[in-house]
């Protein structure tokens, strides 16, 4: 194998793989990644539970393939100033030329490097990038991180078929919160499926559509999903398991309805939960006729206070937030203000997107 | 303040007819819990097997142990304490520690005249013998009351702490474990004396702040203060129990983990606490332990909801025909009861409901006895002797009731066997 590419190509190509290949992983093959020259050339990368496969712009001279350090490659493409020369040598050494740097590189025979699952076409469906990239952005922030309940752990991607096209709802809990995001998307579907994608591959998944535009196509197999922008593949094994009935944990017909500016909510929650605890990250929610007052108390450090205008109409009533559960919902929204829905202090909770209806949110409120 | 022998010297207080005998404590659990000094002079040490101890000493007056007993005179011993000085810090059920700092006025004498007569208020009412270290620290003070036992009275003042260090290995004082001595070992440190005048760079360089904190109370300079408190907040509960002979029943090894698991959260709803983590450990009969730790979905102290991560985890670690000999439950990532947040996927009304059921199993224990309600799961274990044979004698405080008093409540004082 002999090929040629520029400095930046190469550069951008590993800069994707990085959160894939593992650092220190008990199989080195895994630090590897796949290096392919035929008619053009392509790279590959995987965890085993995720896995990407990408086109390399480069000059073929002579074809072949040999599994190359990913890092150390990354590190050195960082580095070097012009064009590389890659060329494979006996025993599986690469050698890597620029201007007047040469590095030798240990690598590993294309036959090592794990079998991915291919692409089957048995359902598909496509979604514009930047969409699929704000699903993720409003969802993924909720999903959790426990070892008992590991479906959470992971984003569910709720395909429900319609007469024209599919619903797509994306969804994300830990328990404590919840985000759901509904969005109309092109394809046919015989079934409606719920899919859990692992939070590390609809990170990655993230990391590949920023900055494209176009339309990113799904591919639904067994165990597995395929997303695919621009010739590059994203597999990823889905997770097992039964996720929870999200759809009855979001309340329906609470009384006590509040709509409040979200940058004034979001400032004033920020400068309250300096003070909550650390650990809890607690501020308390008074509310009574036109206003909100949100208070935070740490006995070992101090209290904070603050008054901010709402629409409320109803009793006066108290309930506690995990702020930052808040603030994270805050942020992923978009519209001038967000209404608040509630019923008991110890309720859950609805925040809505004034300019989003698509775009729901639960919080569990908290012991005050 | 150390008492001696204490386990077996209560039970010389209130079997007046086993003094100046041998008598050795822990028949329930085949080992020597305690020996009393006779049998010590004989050879008798803690942890020997009871059958060497026969061998050893053939008139020995083997015990089973009777904890209840013990803890009322523990009790007791600390109140008398507490009339010399209020700031008295329970150490363990039979080691205390006593600030008498600035006491001499009030007593009219010296610190030696104030340990004396601590020792024999003890040794007087309570009928059992007590040793005694007096110093600068607690460190020292802790060195002094091992030094002479029994009835010992050791007084280290600050001009003679060489005296007591020269000759103490450095692995016996307080704080310093088998691993830090090795160490300390391959410095040419091996006294208490040599650690306590090495320079405080080495100290630092060489070991955490603990150590340099011990260097600090083996020199006489006070780091650690008494604690009057006792002790309330809890990290995690732990509840283990020995059975014999070693089981292969699944049904009663799961029991035996079940009751433990009952008698844990029992103890955690005392405290108002829940627990976050689950941590289950069986110990086969070769000694070997194997055990689990599960996270918990809600922190709770409610068994009802621990029984499936408690069955999950057991059918993990349990091996089919192999023997078990002890089963224990900890119930770690203790909070507030309060504090317990719910989730979007708890069923709240539920959770109420098994709250106000377990709060009526309080209330009925409270006034029927502990483990008038219990879990059928348990049940195997109860109708089993939890000893046979020699091992399941019942401990002499709950074989003798007074009036009025049944296995479960009974008064809180000792019953002297004594002739009258």
């Amino acid at each position: 194998m002999k090929l040629k590419v520029k400095r930046e190509e190469i550069q951008d190509s590993l800069q994707s793989i990085q959160g894939i290949v593992d650092k220190k992983s008990t199989m080195p093959i895994l630090s590897h990644f796949l290096l392919k020259a035929n008619e053009t050339a392509s790279l590959m990368a995987t965890d085993l539970d995720i896995a990407l496969k990408g086109p390399v712009k480069a000059d073929i001279l002579e074809k072949g393939s040999l599994c190359i350090p990913a890092r150390k490659l990354f590190e050195i493409a960082r580095e070097v100033e012009g064009d590389i020369l890659l060329e494979s040598q006996d025993n599986n050494w690469i050698k890597a030329t620029s201007g007047k740097s040469t590095f030798k590189l240990m690598g590993l025979p294309e036959e090592d490097f794990p079998a991915l699952p291919e692409v089957s076409k048995s359902e598909e469906m496509t979604i514009k990038a930047e969409i699929l990239k704000d699903m993720i952005d409003k969802t993924v922030y909720a999903t959790g991180e426990s070892d008992t309940r590991y479906t959470l752990n992971g984003l569910l991607f709720h395909l429900i078929p319609q007469k024209k096209n599919i619903e797509l709802k994306i969804v994300g809990t830990d328990g404590h919160r919840l985000s759901v995001i509904a969005v109309k998307i092109e394809g046919k579907l015989s079934e409606e499926k719920k899919l859990i994608l692992p939070k590390k591959a609809a990170m990655e998944l993230k990391k590949l559509i920023e900055g494209r535009t176009g339309s990113i196509t799904l591919y639904i197999a067994k165990n597995h999903i395929f997303f695919s922008i621009d010739d590059i593949i994203l597999t990823s094994r889905l997770i097992e398991g039964t996720y929870p009935n999200y759809e009855q944990v979001i309340p329906k017909g609470n009384e006590k309805k509040v709509v409040v500016d979200k940058m004034t909510f979001l400032k004033a929650l920020k400068r309250t939960s300096i003070m909550s605890r650390e650990k809890t990250n607690a501020v308390r929610f008074d509310l009574e006729a036109g206003k909100i007052t949100l208070i935070s108390m740490n006995p070992d450090i101090g209290e904070a206070r603050e008054e901010l205008e709402a629409q409320y109409k109803g009793d006066q009533m108290t309930v506690g937030y995990n702020a930052r559960y808040i603030i994270d919902i805050l942020q992923a929204m978009e519209g001038e203000s967000v209404h608040i829905e509630l019923q008991e202090p110890l309720s859950p909770s609805l925040l809505l997107d004034s300019d989003n209806k698509d775009y729901t949110c639960v919080i569990m409120p908290m012991r005050t | 303040m150390d008492a001696d022998a204490f386990f077996a010297s209560c039970e010389q207080a209130i079997h007046p007819e086993l003094r100046g005998k041998p008598v050795v404590t822990g028949r329930e659990r085949g080992i020597v819990a305690a020996a009393s000094y006779e049998a010590k002079a004989r050879g008798v040490k803690r942890g020997m097997g009871l059958f060497d101890v026969k061998k050893a000493c053939p008139d020995v007056i083997l015990l089973p142990s009777d904890y209840e007993t013990y803890s009322l005179f523990s009790v007791r011993m600390f109140e008398i304490l507490r009339r010399f000085s209020p700031d008295v810090e329970e150490y363990s059920i039979d080691e205390a520690f006593v600030d008498l700092t600035g006491l001499r006025r009030s007593f009219h004498g010296s610190y030696a005249m104030i340990a004396g007569k601590i020792q024999e208020t003890v040794e007087n009412e309570l009928g059992i013998s007590v040793s005694i270290g007096v110093s600068l620290s607690k460190v020292l003070a802790k060195t002094g009351s091992k030094h002479k036992k029994p009835h010992g009275l050791t007084m280290i003042p600050g001009r003679d702490i060489h005296v007591y260090l020269e000759k103490l290995p450095v692995e016996e004082v307080w704080g310093i474990g088998a691993n830090t001595s090795a160490f300390l070992r391959k410095f040419g440190i091996t006294t208490a004396l040599e650690f306590a005048r090495k320079d405080e760079g080495f100290i630092k360089k060489h070991l955490s702040k603990p150590y340099r904190e011990v260097r600090l109370e083996l020199n006489g300079i006070s780091v650690y203060p008494v604690v009057p408190e006792s002790k309330s907040g809890y990290q995690s509960i732990s509840k283990t129990k020995t059975f014999t002979p070693a089981s292969t029943d699944k049904t009663f090894v799961f029991a035996q983990l079940s009751k433990n698991m009952e008698n844990a959260c029992i103890k955690a709803r005392r405290h108002r606490l829940a627990a976050a983590r689950l941590l289950i450990f069986l110990r086969k009969k070769d000694f070997r332990d194997i055990g689990i730790e599960l996270r918990l979905n809600r922190p709770t102290a409610y068994p009802a909801e621990l029984f499936e991560p408690l069955r999950e985890g057991f059918n993990q670690v349990y091996q089919s025909g192999i023997p078990y000999r002890l089963t224990g439950v900890v119930l770690a990532g203790l909070m507030p009861e309060s504090r317990v947040q719910f989730s979007l996927f708890d069923d709240t009304a539920r959770i109420e409901k098994t709250a106000r059921i377990y709060d009526t199993v309080d209330k009925l224990s409270a006034r029927f006895g502990k483990h008038t309600v219990r879990h059928a799961s348990s049940l195997p274990a109860k109708l089993q002797a939890q000893h046979e044979g020699q091992r399941g004698d019942v401990p002499v405080r709950r074989a003798g009731l007074f009036r009025g008093e049944n296995n479960r409540q009974r008064l809180g004082l000792p019953m002297l066997h004594v002739k009258v």
